[in-house]
């Protein structure tokens, strides 16, 4: 069985959106769908072929300023030849590049990349705002996207909506049903990872953050072992009998319990005049720590200071633990808030549905409506 | 044999050409070894240009030949040819 090669980062910056085109004369023309690749470059707009380059440079522009962002570039490969008979205008284009672009720029570009294939565009991007503006050849395109059989959505302007319903209802052959201002009634239950799937996904998402969670772990496990397990692992060194003391000693009670748990005969506890000695060593007001050894039957004292290195260790551990939780937990939360899909009020839109064919028209006015339903569709596709 | 980093430094000659503008012979000359240079190497039955050039590289000689082709023109159906061809897998390349 063949195995799905997960996309990394850097193929994750070449996005393909299926635009159609018509080519040909006016009224003769046939559709085509053309997998263009939108790659983010960083430095300047380049367009291939470069003859198209001024056709659409106001298109990408427009995008960008819809989009408030004008410091990124982009190549977009329109993947057409030089020597394909085309019609003169690509501003149709425009909707597909919007897509291309905004898929670049944001966290849903991974899931696009295993839906693009059921997609295709085609409307000219008409302003800075963002607005879709009509297409010509229409119903040549719609005809050539239905034909193939990957795709399920498409996607053309709202202006188009009565020329296509028209076109539509002539068509004997196709049965359709017509949606009117539909909302995407998608839940977010389940659409999104879980919290504790974001938090690992997160946590492992590079070398630098494997090594980090793998330090973590250390840090949790020493911990209980320097503070419960110390005495034993002192024990394990050493050889002899001991237990060590955190001083001022606060209890001497519970410290003759762990002698005896140590080891220690209640006849070595009364030579060692433990509560005088627990007294003295509470009054003296020493820091730092007390170690009792049984060195063959003869009691010997040993006190260290707070600036133990082990004990350090301890606590830059514990600041760690605190704070790579922290940052994981809220990480975490933030990625929750882009994930979730926007509300379903804001992306209404009206669609026909080819019941035979299973496709999907929908109809768009703008970038910012055409983006929200590509995502809500994506993410519900994504949650099967 | 095509090495990665060659075309790394002759893709950077080229684009600096362009944007340099004059003398025109500097566009056209870096132009013209990096595209024999992946033309030359993509013909060799023992050097495959996908294993040679990540995706990005392939796209930004794509870019800069086409942009260059677009205005020089080609010499003859030879040069064409070998445009079409190399254009391909290169698309072939970034596209996958």
């Amino acid at each position: 069985m063949a195995k799905t090669v997960k996309p990394t980062k850097g193929d994750l910056l070449f996005i393909k959106v299926k635009a159609i085109l018509v080519t040909g004369s006016e009224g003769s023309g046939e559709g085509n769908i053309h997998n263009i690749v939108v790659f983010s470059n960083n430095r300047e707009h380049m367009v291939i072929p470069s003859r198209f380059f001024n056709s659409l440079r106001s298109t990408v522009e427009r995008v960008m300023s819809s989009i408030n962002n004008h410091d990124q570039r982009f190549t977009i490969d329109t993947a057409l030849k030089d020597d394909e008979n085309l019609c003169d205008d690509f501003s149709s284009m425009g909707l597909s590049i919007a897509i291309g672009i905004e898929a670049s720029l944001n966290e849903w570009k991974e899931t696009w990349e295993n839906a693009w294939e059921e997609w295709c565009f085609t409307g000219e991007v008409k302003d800075s705002q963002g607005v879709i503006g009509g297409i010509g050849g229409a119903r040549a395109k719609l005809e050539s996207a239905i034909e193939v059989n990957k795709i399920r959505y498409i996607m053309l302007p709202s202006e188009n909506r009565q020329e296509i319903i028209n076109w539509i209802s002539k068509k004997e052959d196709l049965n359709y049903e017509e949606n009117f201002s539909k909302n995407v009634s998608v839940s977010n239950a389940g659409k999104s990872q879980s919290f504790f799937g974001r938090l690992w996904s997160l946590s492992t998402r590079d070398t630098f953050l494997w090594f980090a969670l793998i330090i973590w772990v250390l840090s949790i496990a020493y911990l209980p072992m320097r503070y419960l397990f110390w005495d034993n692992v002192q024990s394990l060194r050493r050889g002899d009998s001991h237990i060590t003391i955190n001083l001022p000693v606060k209890n001497p009670k519970t410290v003759r319990k762990r002698l005896l748990s140590s080891g220690f005969t209640l006849d070595q506890i009364k030579e060692i005049p433990l509560l005088r000695m627990s007294k003295r060593l509470t009054k003296i007001n020493q820091t730092g720590r007390v170690m009792i050894i049984n060195r063959n039957g003869d009691i010997e004292f040993e006190i260290t200071n707070s600036r133990d290195l082990t004990l350090i260790l301890s606590y830059i551990c514990g600041v760690y633990i605190v704070l790579f939780s922290a940052t994981l937990v809220l990480l975490a939360l933030r990625r929750e808030s882009v994930d979730i899909v926007p509300n379903s009020l804001d992306i209404n839109y009206d669609s026909v549905r080819l019941i035979d064919k299973n496709r999907e028209i929908i109809f768009v006015d703008n970038i910012k409506q055409a983006v929200s339903i590509v995502k809500s569709k994506i993410y519900l596709t994504s949650s099967f | 044999m095509l090495n990665q980093e060659d075309i790394k430094i002759d893709l950077e000659a080229l684009k600096e050409a362009r944007k340099g503008g004059l003398p025109i012979a500097d566009w056209r000359d870096t132009a013209l070894k990096l595209f024999y240079k992946l033309c030359n190497n993509g013909e060799e039955g023992s050097c495959d240009l996908s294993k040679t050039l990540s995706k990005e590289l392939a796209i930004e000689c794509m870019a800069e030949l086409d942009s260059y082709f677009n205005i020089f023109s080609f010499v003859d159906d030879g040069e064409k040819r070998k445009w079409q061809k190399l254009s391909s897998q290169l698309r072939v390349i970034y596209s996958s």
